[in-house]
């Protein structure tokens, strides 16, 4: 009771800090821009040299978001290594040595840190310090996934069977026999295929890197938006929804590879597949192992060549002088009241765009992902399916536009502030939930919907006190995660104007005043992690089993 | 090797292990042999009192150095500790590594040599489950995995073995041959072994020293011709369905 109530009450506010007005969405003048805007749309522009022009911005897209990943992986892997108390020589049989408890709580100290910061804000530092490009995005990109990798990889680590490390360390095996042996004997398929996840993740953030100047199809949008060019926008927006649509395709593709392979006992090569299941399936398996390996490293081994490095940027001397201007800047922040003050009311505003933002489409996505579970119980007419399909194609479109662009859009009819952000946050928010939610729905068990519906419940009302109770925790859970990533996002907003601290950020930047840019920096480390906690601690109170 | 200890789990012990001695743990579930044979195998120090070998405390040498004297000894635990998607040849030659190159760490996992392949074939043929050799772990029942524990443990080349419980999950018939296998084995390569073991009967019949355990102390340490009916009853007092005929 007191719970709804303190949350409606947080709404509110949350509605309030962020400006929420939807009268603004009626007005006559912006509806009339946003006509303009959107009604030209169609057809979208299709000549060659502006196809050639996305072609090419796709390829440094894929190539920044592949490179990214894969030294992120590299760099990441001995960090996890570090940080897991599982390949710990020093406590074996007895307490930790301090000396070895404190370096691993600095490393998961500057892992959370690296992860805490978005990877656009990175890259919008690296733009800041050493200019336009490619470069500045790869740098973006990895020092968020060293962060994220860093920690996962140490999950998946500590999730294999204790014993089995231990027991060779016991032994007297040392860390790199243990890893081999026992740590990546037991986990390399799921280390594997969290990192095609991962890479599919920061496939779809690099599509919005040009936003900050960091390269690649992002730019194109930004250009084109600006011109007011509708149809080049329209075109490319349909490449980014095919990009990140073939993207979810591959990664879906080479982890069911992977999962199919681990099957067999993948830590084994070649022979061994052949002594154990003779030639056909030997060929079959074989094929799996190394076609797989080698369209990879094809695909890695490109993107390291296609990669504009832009060497000479990085080693000029201003770019130095800037280096050492932000760290230094990093080293004393500003703390001024005048510039908390502002900070703390544009936190504000973040915090509210995120919340409201999050708890909308959490409603809207409900009822949708309802709606669609009610239809299929009401079984196979045609309006239905039509029905269907409707709620499927909106899902899809509003999931595979990321929040940046639809704030970007959204600001042409609503115009700039918390509003658009929060409009933003939502549209992809009821995509990404009301398909998350779908899912969990169709996965509950039937038993006690059944019974409602043979003792004459009606369909429409039925999955109320049965299917929708049964997946409650569940729905809690993923709208928390939805929160968390939602608040990472909202601090972006202020990039392109739709609010938050990103704002402020964006353009003490543009000074060059880096003990201010610290400071804004500091503010999202502490918000992120907070929420990361809060997200954590609700989501064991309210969804125990996930 | 000596040892001397207070504390909850074990106390007041004092033992002491030749170098080709045989010797079986029994005793309840919970009287601490798990705990007596992982101290006795450095995996766990003993929070007062010394662990001893040949005349040196592990424990008072750096992590490097102790982890070379681990090195010496092999410790087999009562779950058999084998990677569940790893195939029986690579967990069997697992018990060489700590001898061996890191070179050899990796080629094991992708191509082991014929000879290793050979020495494998060998020790899983005595404990009758070579046809097994190239099967992925977890396709293996209960029984099957144990043995191939007790595979590993005779594949490290080691002056120690101490092994905890390896026939809890066989059948009596099996259980036998596998005890006297190993025992052989260890004979025949002249290291110790400490082995903790429910069934007194093959206990009495294969080892030489048995040392009876009861509430973390020892009860008895004794040639295993002079255990009696009744030192066996009195060890076991509120616990006899425990011993297995």
């Amino acid at each position: 009771m007191w719970i709804s109530i303190g949350a409606l009450l947080l709404l509110m506010a949350a509605l309030l800090g962020s400006q929420f007005n939807p009268v603004l969405l009626f007005e006559q003048e912006s509806w009339r821009i946003a006509s303009d805007f959107f009604t030209t749309f169609w057809p979208p522009r299709t000549d060659t040299e502006f196809l050639q022009r996305l072609l090419d911005a796709t390829v440094v897209t894929v190539s920044i978001a592949t490179v990214a990943t894969v030294m992120a992986m590299l760099i990441a892997t001995p960090i996890a290594i570090m940080i897991t108390s599982r390949l710990s020589l020093s406590s074996r049989g007895r307490p930790m040595k301090r000396h070895a408890r404190l370096i691993r709580s600095l490393l998961r100290a500057i892992a959370i840190f690296l992860r805490s910061v978005p990877e656009l804000i990175w890259a919008l530092l690296f733009v800041g310090v050493t200019g336009l490009g490619a470069t500045a995005g790869i740098m973006g990109l990895l020092l968020t996934n060293i962060g994220i990798f860093a920690k996962n990889y140490a999950e998946i680590i500590e999730s294999g069977e204790a014993t089995v490390s231990g027991h060779l360390l016991d032994n007297g095996n040392g860390r790199l026999k243990t890893l081999l042996h026992g740590t990546l004997s037991q986990g390399l398929p799921e280390l594997l295929s969290y990192s095609v996840y991962r890479w599919e993740c920061t496939l779809r953030t690099s599509v919005v890197l040009g936003f900050v100047g960091a390269g690649g199809l992002g730019q194109e949008l930004v250009i084109s938006v600006r011109q007011l060019a509708s149809p080049e926008v329209f075109s490319i927006i349909l490449v980014f929804v095919l990009l990140v649509f073939a993207a979810d395709s591959l990664s879906a593709w080479l982890r069911h590879q992977l999962n199919s392979v681990s099957g067999q006992a993948m830590s084994t090569s070649a022979t061994m597949q052949y002594r154990s299941c003779g030639v056909k399936r030997f060929y079959v398996s074989w094929f799996r192992c190394y076609g797989v390996a080698l369209f990879i490293a094809v695909m890695v081994l490109f993107s390291f060549v296609s990669v504009d490095w832009q060497l000479h940027q990085w080693l000029r001397a201003d770019s130095l002088t800037r280096s050492v201007e932000f760290v230094q800047g990093f080293l004393m922040p500003d703390i001024s009241a005048n510039l908390l003050h502002r900070l703390a009311g544009q936190a504000v505003e973040t915090l509210s765009m995120a919340f409201a933002g999050t708890v909308l489409a959490g409603g809207v996505g409900l009822a949708l992902s309802y709606t669609s579970f009610v239809l299929h119980l009401r079984g196979e007419s045609i309006t239905s399916r039509v029905l269907t399909s409707g709620i499927h194609i909106v899902q899809v479109i509003l999931r595979s536009i990321p929040e940046l662009v639809w704030a970007m859009l959204l600001i042409v009819a609503v115009g700039i502030g918390p509003f658009t952000g929060t409009l933003a946050l939502f549209a992809a928010s009821v995509g990404v939930l009301s398909r998350l939610f779908s899912e969990c729905l169709h996965n509950q068990e039937n038993a006690a919907l059944d019974n409602l519906l043979s003792n004459g419940s009606s369909v429409n009302l039925a999955p109320l006190w049965s299917t929708l109770v049964q997946a409650r925790s569940q729905l809690i859970s993923y709208s928390l995660y939805r929160w968390e990533h939602n608040l990472r996002a909202a601090t972006l907003m202020g990039i392109v104007g739709a609010g938050g601290v990103g704002q402020e950020l964006y353009l003490r930047l543009s000074l060059f005043q880096f003990d201010k840019v610290a400071t804004c920096i500091m503010v999202i480390v502490v918000m992120v992690v907070l929420a990361d906690a809060v997200s954590y601690g609700l989501r064991h109170r309210f969804a125990p089993s996930p | 090797m000596a040892y001397d200890r207070t504390s909850p789990a074990l106390s007041q012990i004092s033992i002491s292990v030749g170098a080709s001695e045989q010797v079986a743990l029994i005793g309840p579930s919970g009287s601490g042999k798990s705990t007596l044979l992982s101290v006795l195998g450095m995996a766990k120090r003993p929070s007062t009192g010394q662990l001893l070998l040949d005349d040196k405390d592990p424990w008072r040498q750096g992590t490097a150095q102790l982890q070379r004297l681990r090195r010496h000894i092999h410790l087999c635990p009562q779950s058999s500790a084998l990677p569940a998607r790893q195939r029986v040849v690579v967990s069997v030659l697992s018990g060489l590594l700590p001898r061996r190159s890191l070179l050899f760490a990796l080629r094991s996992l992708f191509s082991p040599s014929q000879d290793d392949i050979q020495l494998v074939h060998g020790l899983l043929a005595k404990l009758e489950i070579d046809e097994y050799l190239w099967r992925p772990v977890e396709t293996l029942s209960g029984g099957q995995r144990q043995r191939v524990a007790i595979a590993r443990a005779m594949a490290a080349d080691v002056s120690m073995l101490f092994v905890d419980e390896p026939l809890s999950a066989l059948d009596p018939a099996t259980a036998e041959i596998c005890l006297s296998v190993l025992i052989q084995h260890a004979a025949q390569h002249k290291q110790g072994f400490v082995c903790s073991l429910h069934q007194v009967d093959l206990a009495r019949q294969y080892l030489k020293r048995i040392v009876g355990l009861r509430d973390g102390r020892i009860v008895f340490d004794v040639p295993a011709a002079l255990l009696s009916d009744n030192m066996v009853k009195d060890l076991y007092r509120g616990h006899e369905a425990e011993i297995q005929a």
